[in-house]
């Protein structure tokens, strides 16, 4: 098994053993304690705290120590490794302990009603573990996201050794899942890196966002062989970009 | 004639070797992809009945390709190949942790895009030979010096 999937797997595992631990750690302080006591006493927890000692916080620092591990393999990444892994790493933990004080307030809300329903131990482990956290593939998305952006990243910093009127190309695949911002990058045909940052802020290091299967490669003398501007250009021609007002307050506006 | 610097000649510049590392990420991507030919030059052995169909029926995740043995699937694997580390007389080209494993991987399926005896196809050298000769030429003109002494009045 590839190690991203392990190590997703691995996390989805642990957050799995969280839910459980923290009905029974609940269970085991109400044991001797009345319907509303107990639910007194879920009150009272600071399920963000328990969760996270009970497992979630080591098994996010875990996850992102194996990642940024299989990021950190790489050779020269010397330019970018520290500032790059660094921000990586925090970004992530960040939106990963976020995550936590969610599932954290879900557990207490759904231990609440139990509480009060007089749920058996058993019966509130089953209805936990239908609470959403994160499932194996969410998390190899947000690991295999990082790992673009990274390899991204190692673009941008060799770009610091070529002159500002060095021009790339957006290559990746040109089908009915990609996006329009990656569809629109791919047309865009050979940019400077300003002119990147000018058209599509942020695109030089995010691409297209979650999950984009696109890089910015150099312009070379194969570069005909690989871009794809035309077969972009045709898609974009047939289905313009969605560039319809977003909220309903705009949809009405724009009526 | 005369040349001012040797060590000139043969100074290529560290965006020469960002620049080659570019070239050298592009020939082996249509090496590998469109000729469908490993390191030492033969086509890629077929894929598998079950994983060849399972491919033509696009059964993949994120998959971006549905052709035979072009060593491409969501693609994220030959994407990743690119320089890695440039100096001033240096280019490393290759993949990141994860994507290298699938490189390896292909090869224990007898699939070698790039082996410790032979880093890069035969045409690719060719290609960085006269990428080289291109470059040592452009040197060795900007290097030229003529010098003139008259003799006598």
């Amino acid at each position: 098994m590839p190690l991203i999937e392990k190590n997703a797997e691995l996390f989805a595992n642990a957050v799995e053993a969280v839910k459980r631990a923290t009905v029974d750690h609940v269970y085991n302080l109400g044991q001797n304690l009345s319907r509303q006591e107990l639910v007194v006493l879920v009150d009272s927890l600071d399920f963000t705290a328990l969760v996270n000692g009970l497992g979630y916080e080591r098994a996010v620092d875990d996850l992102l120590g194996t990642y940024v591990g299989v990021l950190g393999e790489l050779e020269g990444i010397a330019p970018v490794s520290e500032t790059v892994l660094q921000a990586l790493a925090n970004t992530d933990r960040s939106f990963y302990l976020g995550k936590g004080t969610d599932l954290a307030n879900t557990i207490k809300q759904e231990l609440t009603r139990g509480a009060l329903q007089g749920l058996s131990r058993d019966t509130m482990r089953a209805a936990i573990a239908d609470v959403s956290g994160f499932t194996a593939p969410q998390v190899r998305t947000i690991i295999d996201t990082s790992v673009r952006v990274f390899s991204r990243s190692v673009t941008a910093a060799m770009a610091d050794n070529l002159p500002d009127t060095a021009k790339y190309i957006y290559v990746g695949p040109v089908d009915d899942k990609t996006r329009d911002i990656c569809l629109a990058m791919v047309a865009a045909g050979p940019l400077t890196q300003a002119e990147v940052d000018a058209q599509f802020p942020g695109g030089f290091v995010d691409g297209g966002g979650f999950n984009c299967r696109h890089s910015w490669r150099l312009v070379t003398s194969q570069s005909n062989k690989i871009e794809k501007q035309g077969e972009a250009e045709s898609i974009i021609s047939k289905n313009p970009p969605n560039t319809t007002p977003q909220t309903e307050l705009e949809k009405s506006l724009a009526k | 004639m005369a040349i001012k610097k040797l060590s000139k000649i043969v100074d290529l510049g560290r965006a020469w070797w960002v620049n080659l590392g570019a070239e050298l990420t592009d020939f082996i991507f249509i090496h590998t992809t469109q000729k469908r030919l490993d390191v030492d030059g033969n086509k890629f052995k077929s894929l598998s009945d079950t994983y060849s169909t399972l491919k033509k029926q696009g059964a993949f995740k994120r998959q971006s390709s549905t052709g035979g043995a072009n060593l491409l699937l969501t693609g994220d694997m030959m994407s990743d190949l690119q320089p890695r580390r440039v100096t001033d007389n240096s280019v490393e080209v290759g993949w990141g942790g994860q994507e290298s494993q699938k490189v390896v991987g292909n090869a224990d399926r007898g699939r070698v895009i790039t082996k410790k005896s032979k880093p890069i196809a035969r045409d690719t050298e060719k290609m960085v030979q006269k990428l080289i000769d291109k470059q040592t030429k452009k040197n060795i003109k900007k290097n030229d010096t003529v010098t003139i002494i008259k003799l006598g009045k």
